[in-house]
């Protein structure tokens, strides 16, 4: 038992945490009780619909509402000139809450009405005159980047921005990073290679569309009821729409359907909330499917091209990155996604020298933002395809390549954070062992793999312990739970701090009126971020449950334990207290209620300006490691690809919920998929989406996921509750890589450029 | 959207409803095209649907030996795939039928609704082409039927005439020495539109010479469409892989398809070519196991 007790002590043996619980959500769901926001209906309430721009790009001559306001049934009408002249945006302050002055896409919110249904307020949007002056639209990063491109947004400058922009014409945000003098590794090095690949534009596809229930009161205050992956951030959001101070704005997050990055930033908040101020009664803005794949904030396409310098012996000396992030017509969160997206494109290998530079691009597309790996994807496909394509050239596996140039604890990360612990070789070599990497495969048959690192650790979070009057204790968080599980793994940090039993722990997940400031449910950051906070708060609570039980146990707080809802003294188990106990006193009798509270931010270290310039993020942490391969099979005749069989491997530091590290797993790894093989938004030569269904838009089945191992290993980070770190995002990293790298194996062929399609590949087989 | 239901019971019923609605009225059955159609605006809301999906007759799956085989229009493609075990000198059908959509959306879908949708990519148009059904309409003068291969006059547009019913299919049983086969290619495994789908039956002679061949395309012209010369150049020759790539060939030309978001027209008179040739060794692997 002592040591036992001593491993709980130590944090190597757990009551709650690495147990694999059920999720705290799966009987609401299972059931249909869970409450999502199309559930949500008020007496008298509203239905909003948007007008949007039918053009790429054009001055707005005139707007007029007053012809749909006169239909019977149409209660508010608005554009732009009925709202405050404001800018909003997570980097950038460019984005308006309805088209101003100009419109930069097709699908560009124009104007909005509220009517008593919806048919009367699709009515009225087809009576509401709008003006335009066509201008020459920018479809192309080169030629928005090229000196005779018109100027999408002419008025940048005056923009706010939250960093060093460095910008130029349409380039909205380039970031650079330096490391060792490049050019001279490169002249070092026995082989240098260029690689240059593209990638597509993707939507995430969530199940629940985007949409808002917003209410506001004769006090002036706000209230919405919103699918969203950030309640905190759309209170500032809406905040710096509208002009109404914080306080009068209250978002309540209900059960999301699924985010993926697409429920950051504001679709139907602000709009609800300038709709239904006017309206004086609640109005419901619900987004169609054609509206997510026209107007919402999907991956970025990019253009990269990779140089790598490389030793006889299969080292890696230097590399050089230009990588160009198309932000569509607003910055969104594409200045941090070309920045990280930079800094991920070394890969989990240490390269001495390097020289990055990554740009963000306006166009006349929709605004493309955060899309579960944040610019990795992208950066992770053209590098760890270039990792194949140089092991082939110097006649190196593909594998042992890898090997030998993997980054290892105490490593230093671009920018050089330090990263206590990296995982990355152990993954590598469970799934090389896993998936049986050198074994003969059948006809048409190729394995590949693929390497990547990330994140789990940035900006600010905060939470609250409270200790009920029976003992059980309530975690407030500011984190919402959008399916990956996190009210689930909240609880099981907070039980596990206090020692409490998981059902006595309950959670309440997002609401700013109730829950403590949380960024944003991003950046795969919520178990180590908020794990953190919660941790912290819990034990802010336990160290005040110990101080209230040492005196009537007559003891010093250092004496005791909490285990299994007991308060014990150590080595004497006969001298207790229960936590119902605790409870008791503290409301009735002495001291008043517990409450623990925890603010954390992750910070530190500083970036070198000379190195790093124009990096739109302060300091990072919780860097996570993965290792993917895959087995495809190729139809020669068709070009078809199926991949039958993977293995995936992901470093989280200590999985917190086994099984909820698995589902991601096996859910990134299958969404990896579709990125490979077949979504992408495609755009007419008018900027008009083309594909804006589900039958079009083609997202993966369940049969069309193939079998799927997922290992995880447990590189403890210090910096983690219980060494944990994060793995929502990496999951989706790794794969479309890996499959590129399989069907170089299995064909002969190296596709470049995603997505790769059946008929992609079928032209380059034929060519053969 | 409004729109009066109403759900007959009888055939007479859904005649009698449908010649007092005259063109107000639509025939509804599984309503997984005609409803999302309407939802998504491709068509005009009618002011009324007869629902013919509860009428007895219509939901009858008959299997006779040596009689061949009646599909009533509301059959659903959930009901051929579970019918595999009667169904198994029809594969090609059953190959169709468990091909289109999803589990959920088979159990709803009828094989009369997509025949009569007349998608140029509907799932069971070629393999129930190839397989020489006939169909079977009701109207407002009678009963008459026609084949199947002259049932489709474009997107959508059939032989169909105001107030007639598709009731059913009727398709002769298979002889010995025959066999038929379906093959579609399309990015997704489920929930997937059809880039291109190729049936093909063929009936061998004693000496394993072609006797009788029908290859029937769909997703490459306006209507589900005959490879003849394919199957011309066929009959009387002995089986070869050079033989299936040439009949694979020959079908290519009779391909018109178009460019799409979905493929280019190039790659699908291509995948013509290697779906018939796959459709064709895989009918004559069955025909051979059926002498
Ligand atoms: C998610 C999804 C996936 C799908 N996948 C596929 C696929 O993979 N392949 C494929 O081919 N199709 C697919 N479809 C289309 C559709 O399911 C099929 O075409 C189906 O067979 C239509 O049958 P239904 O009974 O639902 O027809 P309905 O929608 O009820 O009717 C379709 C049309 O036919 C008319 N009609 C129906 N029955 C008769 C009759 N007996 N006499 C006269 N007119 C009639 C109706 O008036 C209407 O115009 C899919 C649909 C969905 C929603």
């Amino acid at each position: 038992m002592g040591i036992l007790l001593d491993a709980v002590e130590k944090g190597t043996l757990f009551n709650v945490v690495g147990k694999r619980v059920p999720r705290v959500d799966a009987a609401e769901k299972a059931t249909g009780q869970a409450v999502y926001v199309d559930d949500i209906s008020f007496p008298h309430m509203l239905y909003g619909k948007v007008l949007r721009s039918p053009l790429a790009h054009a001055r707005i001559k005139k707007v007029d509402v007053s012809r749909a306001l006169r239909l019977p049934g149409v209660k508010v009408a608005i554009s732009a000139q009925d709202l405050p002249d404001t800018r909003h945006g997570p980097f950038i302050y460019d984005t308006p809450v309805l088209a101003r002055g100009k419109v930069l896409y097709v699908g560009d919110p124009v104007a909005a009405v509220a009517a008593v249904d919806e048919d009367t307020a699709l009515e009225a949007l087809a009576l509401i005159d709008v003006e335009y002056e066509e201008l020459v639209p920018v479809f192309d990063t080169d030629f928005a980047m090229s000196p005779e491109a018109p100027l999408l947004h002419e008025n940048q400058e005056a923009y706010i921005k939250t960093f060093k922009a460095i910008q130029k014409g349409n380039i909205c945000s380039r970031t650079t990073f330096i490391e060792g003098d490049v050019e001279e590794a490169l002249k070092r090095s026995d082989y240098v290679f260029e690689d240059s690949f593209t990638t597509q534009m993707v939507q995430q596809t969530p199940i629940e569309t985007n949409g808002t229930v917003a209410a506001y009161d004769i006090s002036g205050r706000l209230t919405l009821w919103t699918s969203t992956q950030a309640p905190h951030l759309m209170q500032i959001r809406i905040s710096d729409g509208l002009l109404i101070p914080i306080n009068k704005i209250r978002v309540i997050g209900l059960r999301t359907g699924g985010g993926f990055g697409g429920k950051v930033e504001p679709k139907t908040q602000i709009i609800a909330a300038a709709l239904a101020q006017r309206a004086g009664k609640p109005v419901k803005l619900v987004l169609t499917r054609k509206e997510e794949f026209t107007a919402t904030s999907p991956r970025h396409s990019s253009k990269i091209t990779v140089k790598s310098g490389v030793s006889r012996e299969g080292k890696i000396l230097a590399r050089t990155i230009k990588a160009v992030y198309d932000t569509g017509a607003y910055a969104d969160d594409g200045p941090g996604i070309a920045g990280f997206g930079g800094m991920m494109s070394l890969g989990p290998y240490k390269i001495p020298s390097y020289r990055i530079d990554s740009y963000c691009v306006y166009t006349n597309k929709m605004g493309c933002g955060a899309f579960r790996g944040f610019g990795n994807p992208q950066a992770a496909f053209a590098t760890e395809s270039h990792m194949d394509m140089v092991a082939e050239r110097i006649g190196i596996d593909p594998v042992e390549f890898r090997l030998k140039n993997v980054l290892r604890n105490g490593d230093l990360s671009v920018g050089g954070i330090p990263m206590p612990s990296v995982g990355v070789k152990e993954c590598l070599e469970k799934t090389a062992k896993a998936a049986g990497w050198g074994k003969s495969l059948g006809k048409n048959r190729g394995m590949g793999v693929a390497c990547l690192q990330h994140i789990s650790g940035v900006l600010s979070s905060s939470a609250i312990v409270r200790i009920n009057g029976d003992g059980t204790a309530t975690v407030f968080t500011g984190a919402i739970d959008i399916g990956q599980g996190s009210d689930t793994t909240l609880t099981q940090i907070a039980a596990e701090e206090l020692g409490l039993p998981m059902e006595a722990v309950g959670i309440v997940a997002a609401d700013t009126a109730s829950t403590p400031y949380n960024w944003a449910v991003t950046a795969s950051r919520i178990t180590r971020t908020n794990g953190n906070a919660v941790r912290l708060a819990a034990a802010d609570a336990k160290r005040q449950i110990l101080e209230l039980a040492a005196r009537f146990l007559d003891v010093t707080p250092e004496e005791l334990q909490i285990m299994e809802g007991q308060i014990t003294v150590k080595g004497s188990p006969e001298r207790t207290l229960k936590m119902h106990d605790i409870g008791g006193i503290s409301h009735w009798a002495t001291r008043g209620p517990i409450i623990g509270n925890a603010s954390v931010m992750v910070e530190g270290h500083k970036y070198d300006p000379e190195k790093v310039k124009g990096f739109p993020f302060g300091t990072m942490a919780g860097f996570v490691f993965g290792s993917h391969i895959v087995e495809v099979e190729v139809d020669e005749s068709t070009g078809r690809v199926q991949v039958v069989d993977a293995v995936a491997a992901h470093d989280v530091g200590k999985a917190v919920n086994p099984t909820g590290v698995e589902g991601q797993i096996q859910g990134g790894l299958v969404q990896g998929l579709g990125y490979a093989l077949f979504e992408e938004i495609v755009y007419d030569e008018k900027g008009k989406v083309i594909n804006d269904t589900m039958l079009d838009y083609k997202i993966p089945t369940a049969l069309d996921a193939p079998h799927i191992t997922p290992l995880i290993v447990e590189e403890t980070d210090p910096g983690g509750p219980f060494g944990a770190k994060g793995v929502g995002e990496p999951t989706l990293v790794g794969t479309a890589p890996a499959i590129a790298n399989a069907v170089k194996r299995a064909t002969g062929i190296r596709i470049k450029d995603l997505p790769l399609s059946m008929e992609k590949l079928w032209r380059e087989m034929k060519k053969l | 959207m409004k729109f009066a239901y109403y759900k007959a019971k009888s055939l007479p019923e859904a005649m009698t409803m449908l010649e007092e609605l005259g063109d107000k009225g639509k025939i509804v059955a599984g309503g997984t095209d005609l409803l999302i159609g309407i939802q998504h605006g491709k068509y005009a809301a009618p002011e009324a649907l007869v629902d013919i999906s509860f009428i007895d007759d219509l939901n009858r799956l008959n299997v006779q030996n040596g009689d061949g085989l009646a599909i009533g229009a509301t059959v659903t493609h959930g009901a051929i795939c579970r019918a595999l075990n009667v169904l198994e000198k029809y594969p090609a059908l059953v190959e169709a039928s468990s091909q289109l959509g999803s589990p959920q959306v088979r159990n709803l879908a009828t094989v009369g609704g997509n025949i009569c949708n007349a998608a140029p990519s509907a799932e069971t148009a070629p393999a129930l082409v190839a397989l020489k059904s006939m169909a079977r309409i009701v109207g407002p003068s009678g009963e008459r039927q026609i084949e199947l291969k002259d049932f489709f006059l474009g997107p959508s547009r059939t032989d169909l005439k105001q107030s007639e019913i598709l009731v059913g299919l009727n398709i002769n049983e298979p002889p010995q020495g025959s066999g038929n086969a379906y093959f579609r290619l399309s990015p997704r495994n489920a929930l997937d539109i059809a880039i291109v789908n190729v049936a093909a039956y063929v009936k061998l002679n004693k000496d394993y010479t072609f006797e009788d061949v029908c290859i029937c395309m769909g997703a490459v012209a306006p209507t589900p469409l005959r490879a003849t010369s394919a199957e011309k150049a066929l009959v009387g020759e002995t089986f070869s892989e050079k033989l299936m790539r040439e009949a694979g060939q020959l079908a290519k030309t009779h391909a018109v398809p178009i460019t799409d978001v979905r493929a280019s027209a190039e790659y699908r008179r291509e995948m013509v070519a290697v779906l018939t040739e796959k459709a064709l060794a895989k009918a004559y692997e069955r025909a051979k196991l059926n002498m």
